[in-house]
């Protein structure tokens, strides 16, 4: 556990997959995010937010944001030793794709506690793949920016409107309880 | 309200039966093509509705999983219950570490 002085906040580390990396931007707290937890990504995560970033719609701003936070050095970027483990969760788990698969991997490896993923379609089988990794929504990261005072309950409210709209009615349902439950926190 | 055109390629049978309907109707092509597409949005839009409808209640608790489960498919209920609980435990957590900053 890193030292901590009085003024030193205490940092989690998180892997964040591509979902996430870009629910958290589009909700514009992605960067408030780096104040309480480091965020690492595999080089596949990288290279999704890549293709994302050439769309010109919301989720294209949102991913072009994310590649300027990692080409700043805010969000690091590391390598997957076990490659063969992540083409067996993609072959045998139609719901992980690549990007999943090797957050989930970088997080076992590096022994980081948390995954944090938006994708409700994949998180069944991250789970049951997940052994000590815990699977968490972006949820988490903005939940602790409201319970440490760094955004509003209000702030918060908003980004989850944002980040729900354009999704899938099955998303948009979660972030709208999602919303009551911040609601709930103070 | 303005108006949008479009064009698409279909089965050239499919072609002669719509020509069919139009000219029993006394309807141009494109009408039938036109009332088509909004029937089926519609439709498509009333199912929406319900599903989302149905989906806040089994989330507030008001319908069980199965019964959820027939109206929007077994995958998406799933979906959505394990979606409901992992936004849960992510809410405890982040109550958990924040405590250590404040």
């Amino acid at each position: 556990m890193p030292k901590r002085t009085q003024k030193e906040i205490y940092k989690t580390i998180v892997v964040g997959d591509t979902s996430a990396l870009i629910s958290l931007a589009v909700g514009s707290v992605l960067l408030k995010c780096l104040r309480i937890s480091t965020i690492l990504i595999p080089q596949e995560v990288y290279n999704e937010s890549r293709e994302i970033s050439q769309f010109n719609d919301v989720h294209g701003k949102a991913a072009q944001e994310t590649i300027r936070m990692i080409s700043n050095g805010n969000i690091e970027v590391d390598e997957v030793e076990h490659v063969n483990k992540i083409n067996e969760l993609v072959s045998g788990y139609s719901r992980i794709n690549e990007g999943e698969a090797e957050a989930l991997i970088l997080a076992q490896e590096k022994s980081i506690p948390i995954l944090i993923t938006d994708d409700f379609r994949s998180i069944p089988d991250l789970k049951k793949n997940s052994r000590d990794v815990e699977i968490h929504l972006s949820i988490y990261l903005l939940a602790r920016l409201v319970l440490e005072n760094i955004i509003t309950i209000a702030e918060a409210q908003n980004a989850l409107n944002r980040i729900s709209e354009g999704r899938t009615w099955e998303s948009a349902a979660i972030y709208n309880l999602a919303k009551k439950y911040i609601d709930e926190l103070k | 309200m303005s108006l949008e055109q479009i064009s698409m390629r279909i089965d050239s049978r499919l072609l002669r039966e719509l020509d069919q309907i139009a000219e029993s109707e006394f309807k141009r092509r494109s009408d039938v093509v036109r009332d088509a597409l909004v029937a089926h949005v519609k439709h498509e839009i009333e199912i929406r509705q319900i599903k989302e409808m149905v989906t806040k209640q089994f989330l507030e608790g008001k319908l069980s999983l199965d019964d959820f489960a027939r109206i929007v498919s077994f995958d998406i209920a799933q979906q959505i219950k394990v979606g409901k609980e992992t936004l849960k435990e992510s809410i405890e957590r982040a109550k958990k570490d924040s405590k250590r900053n404040l």
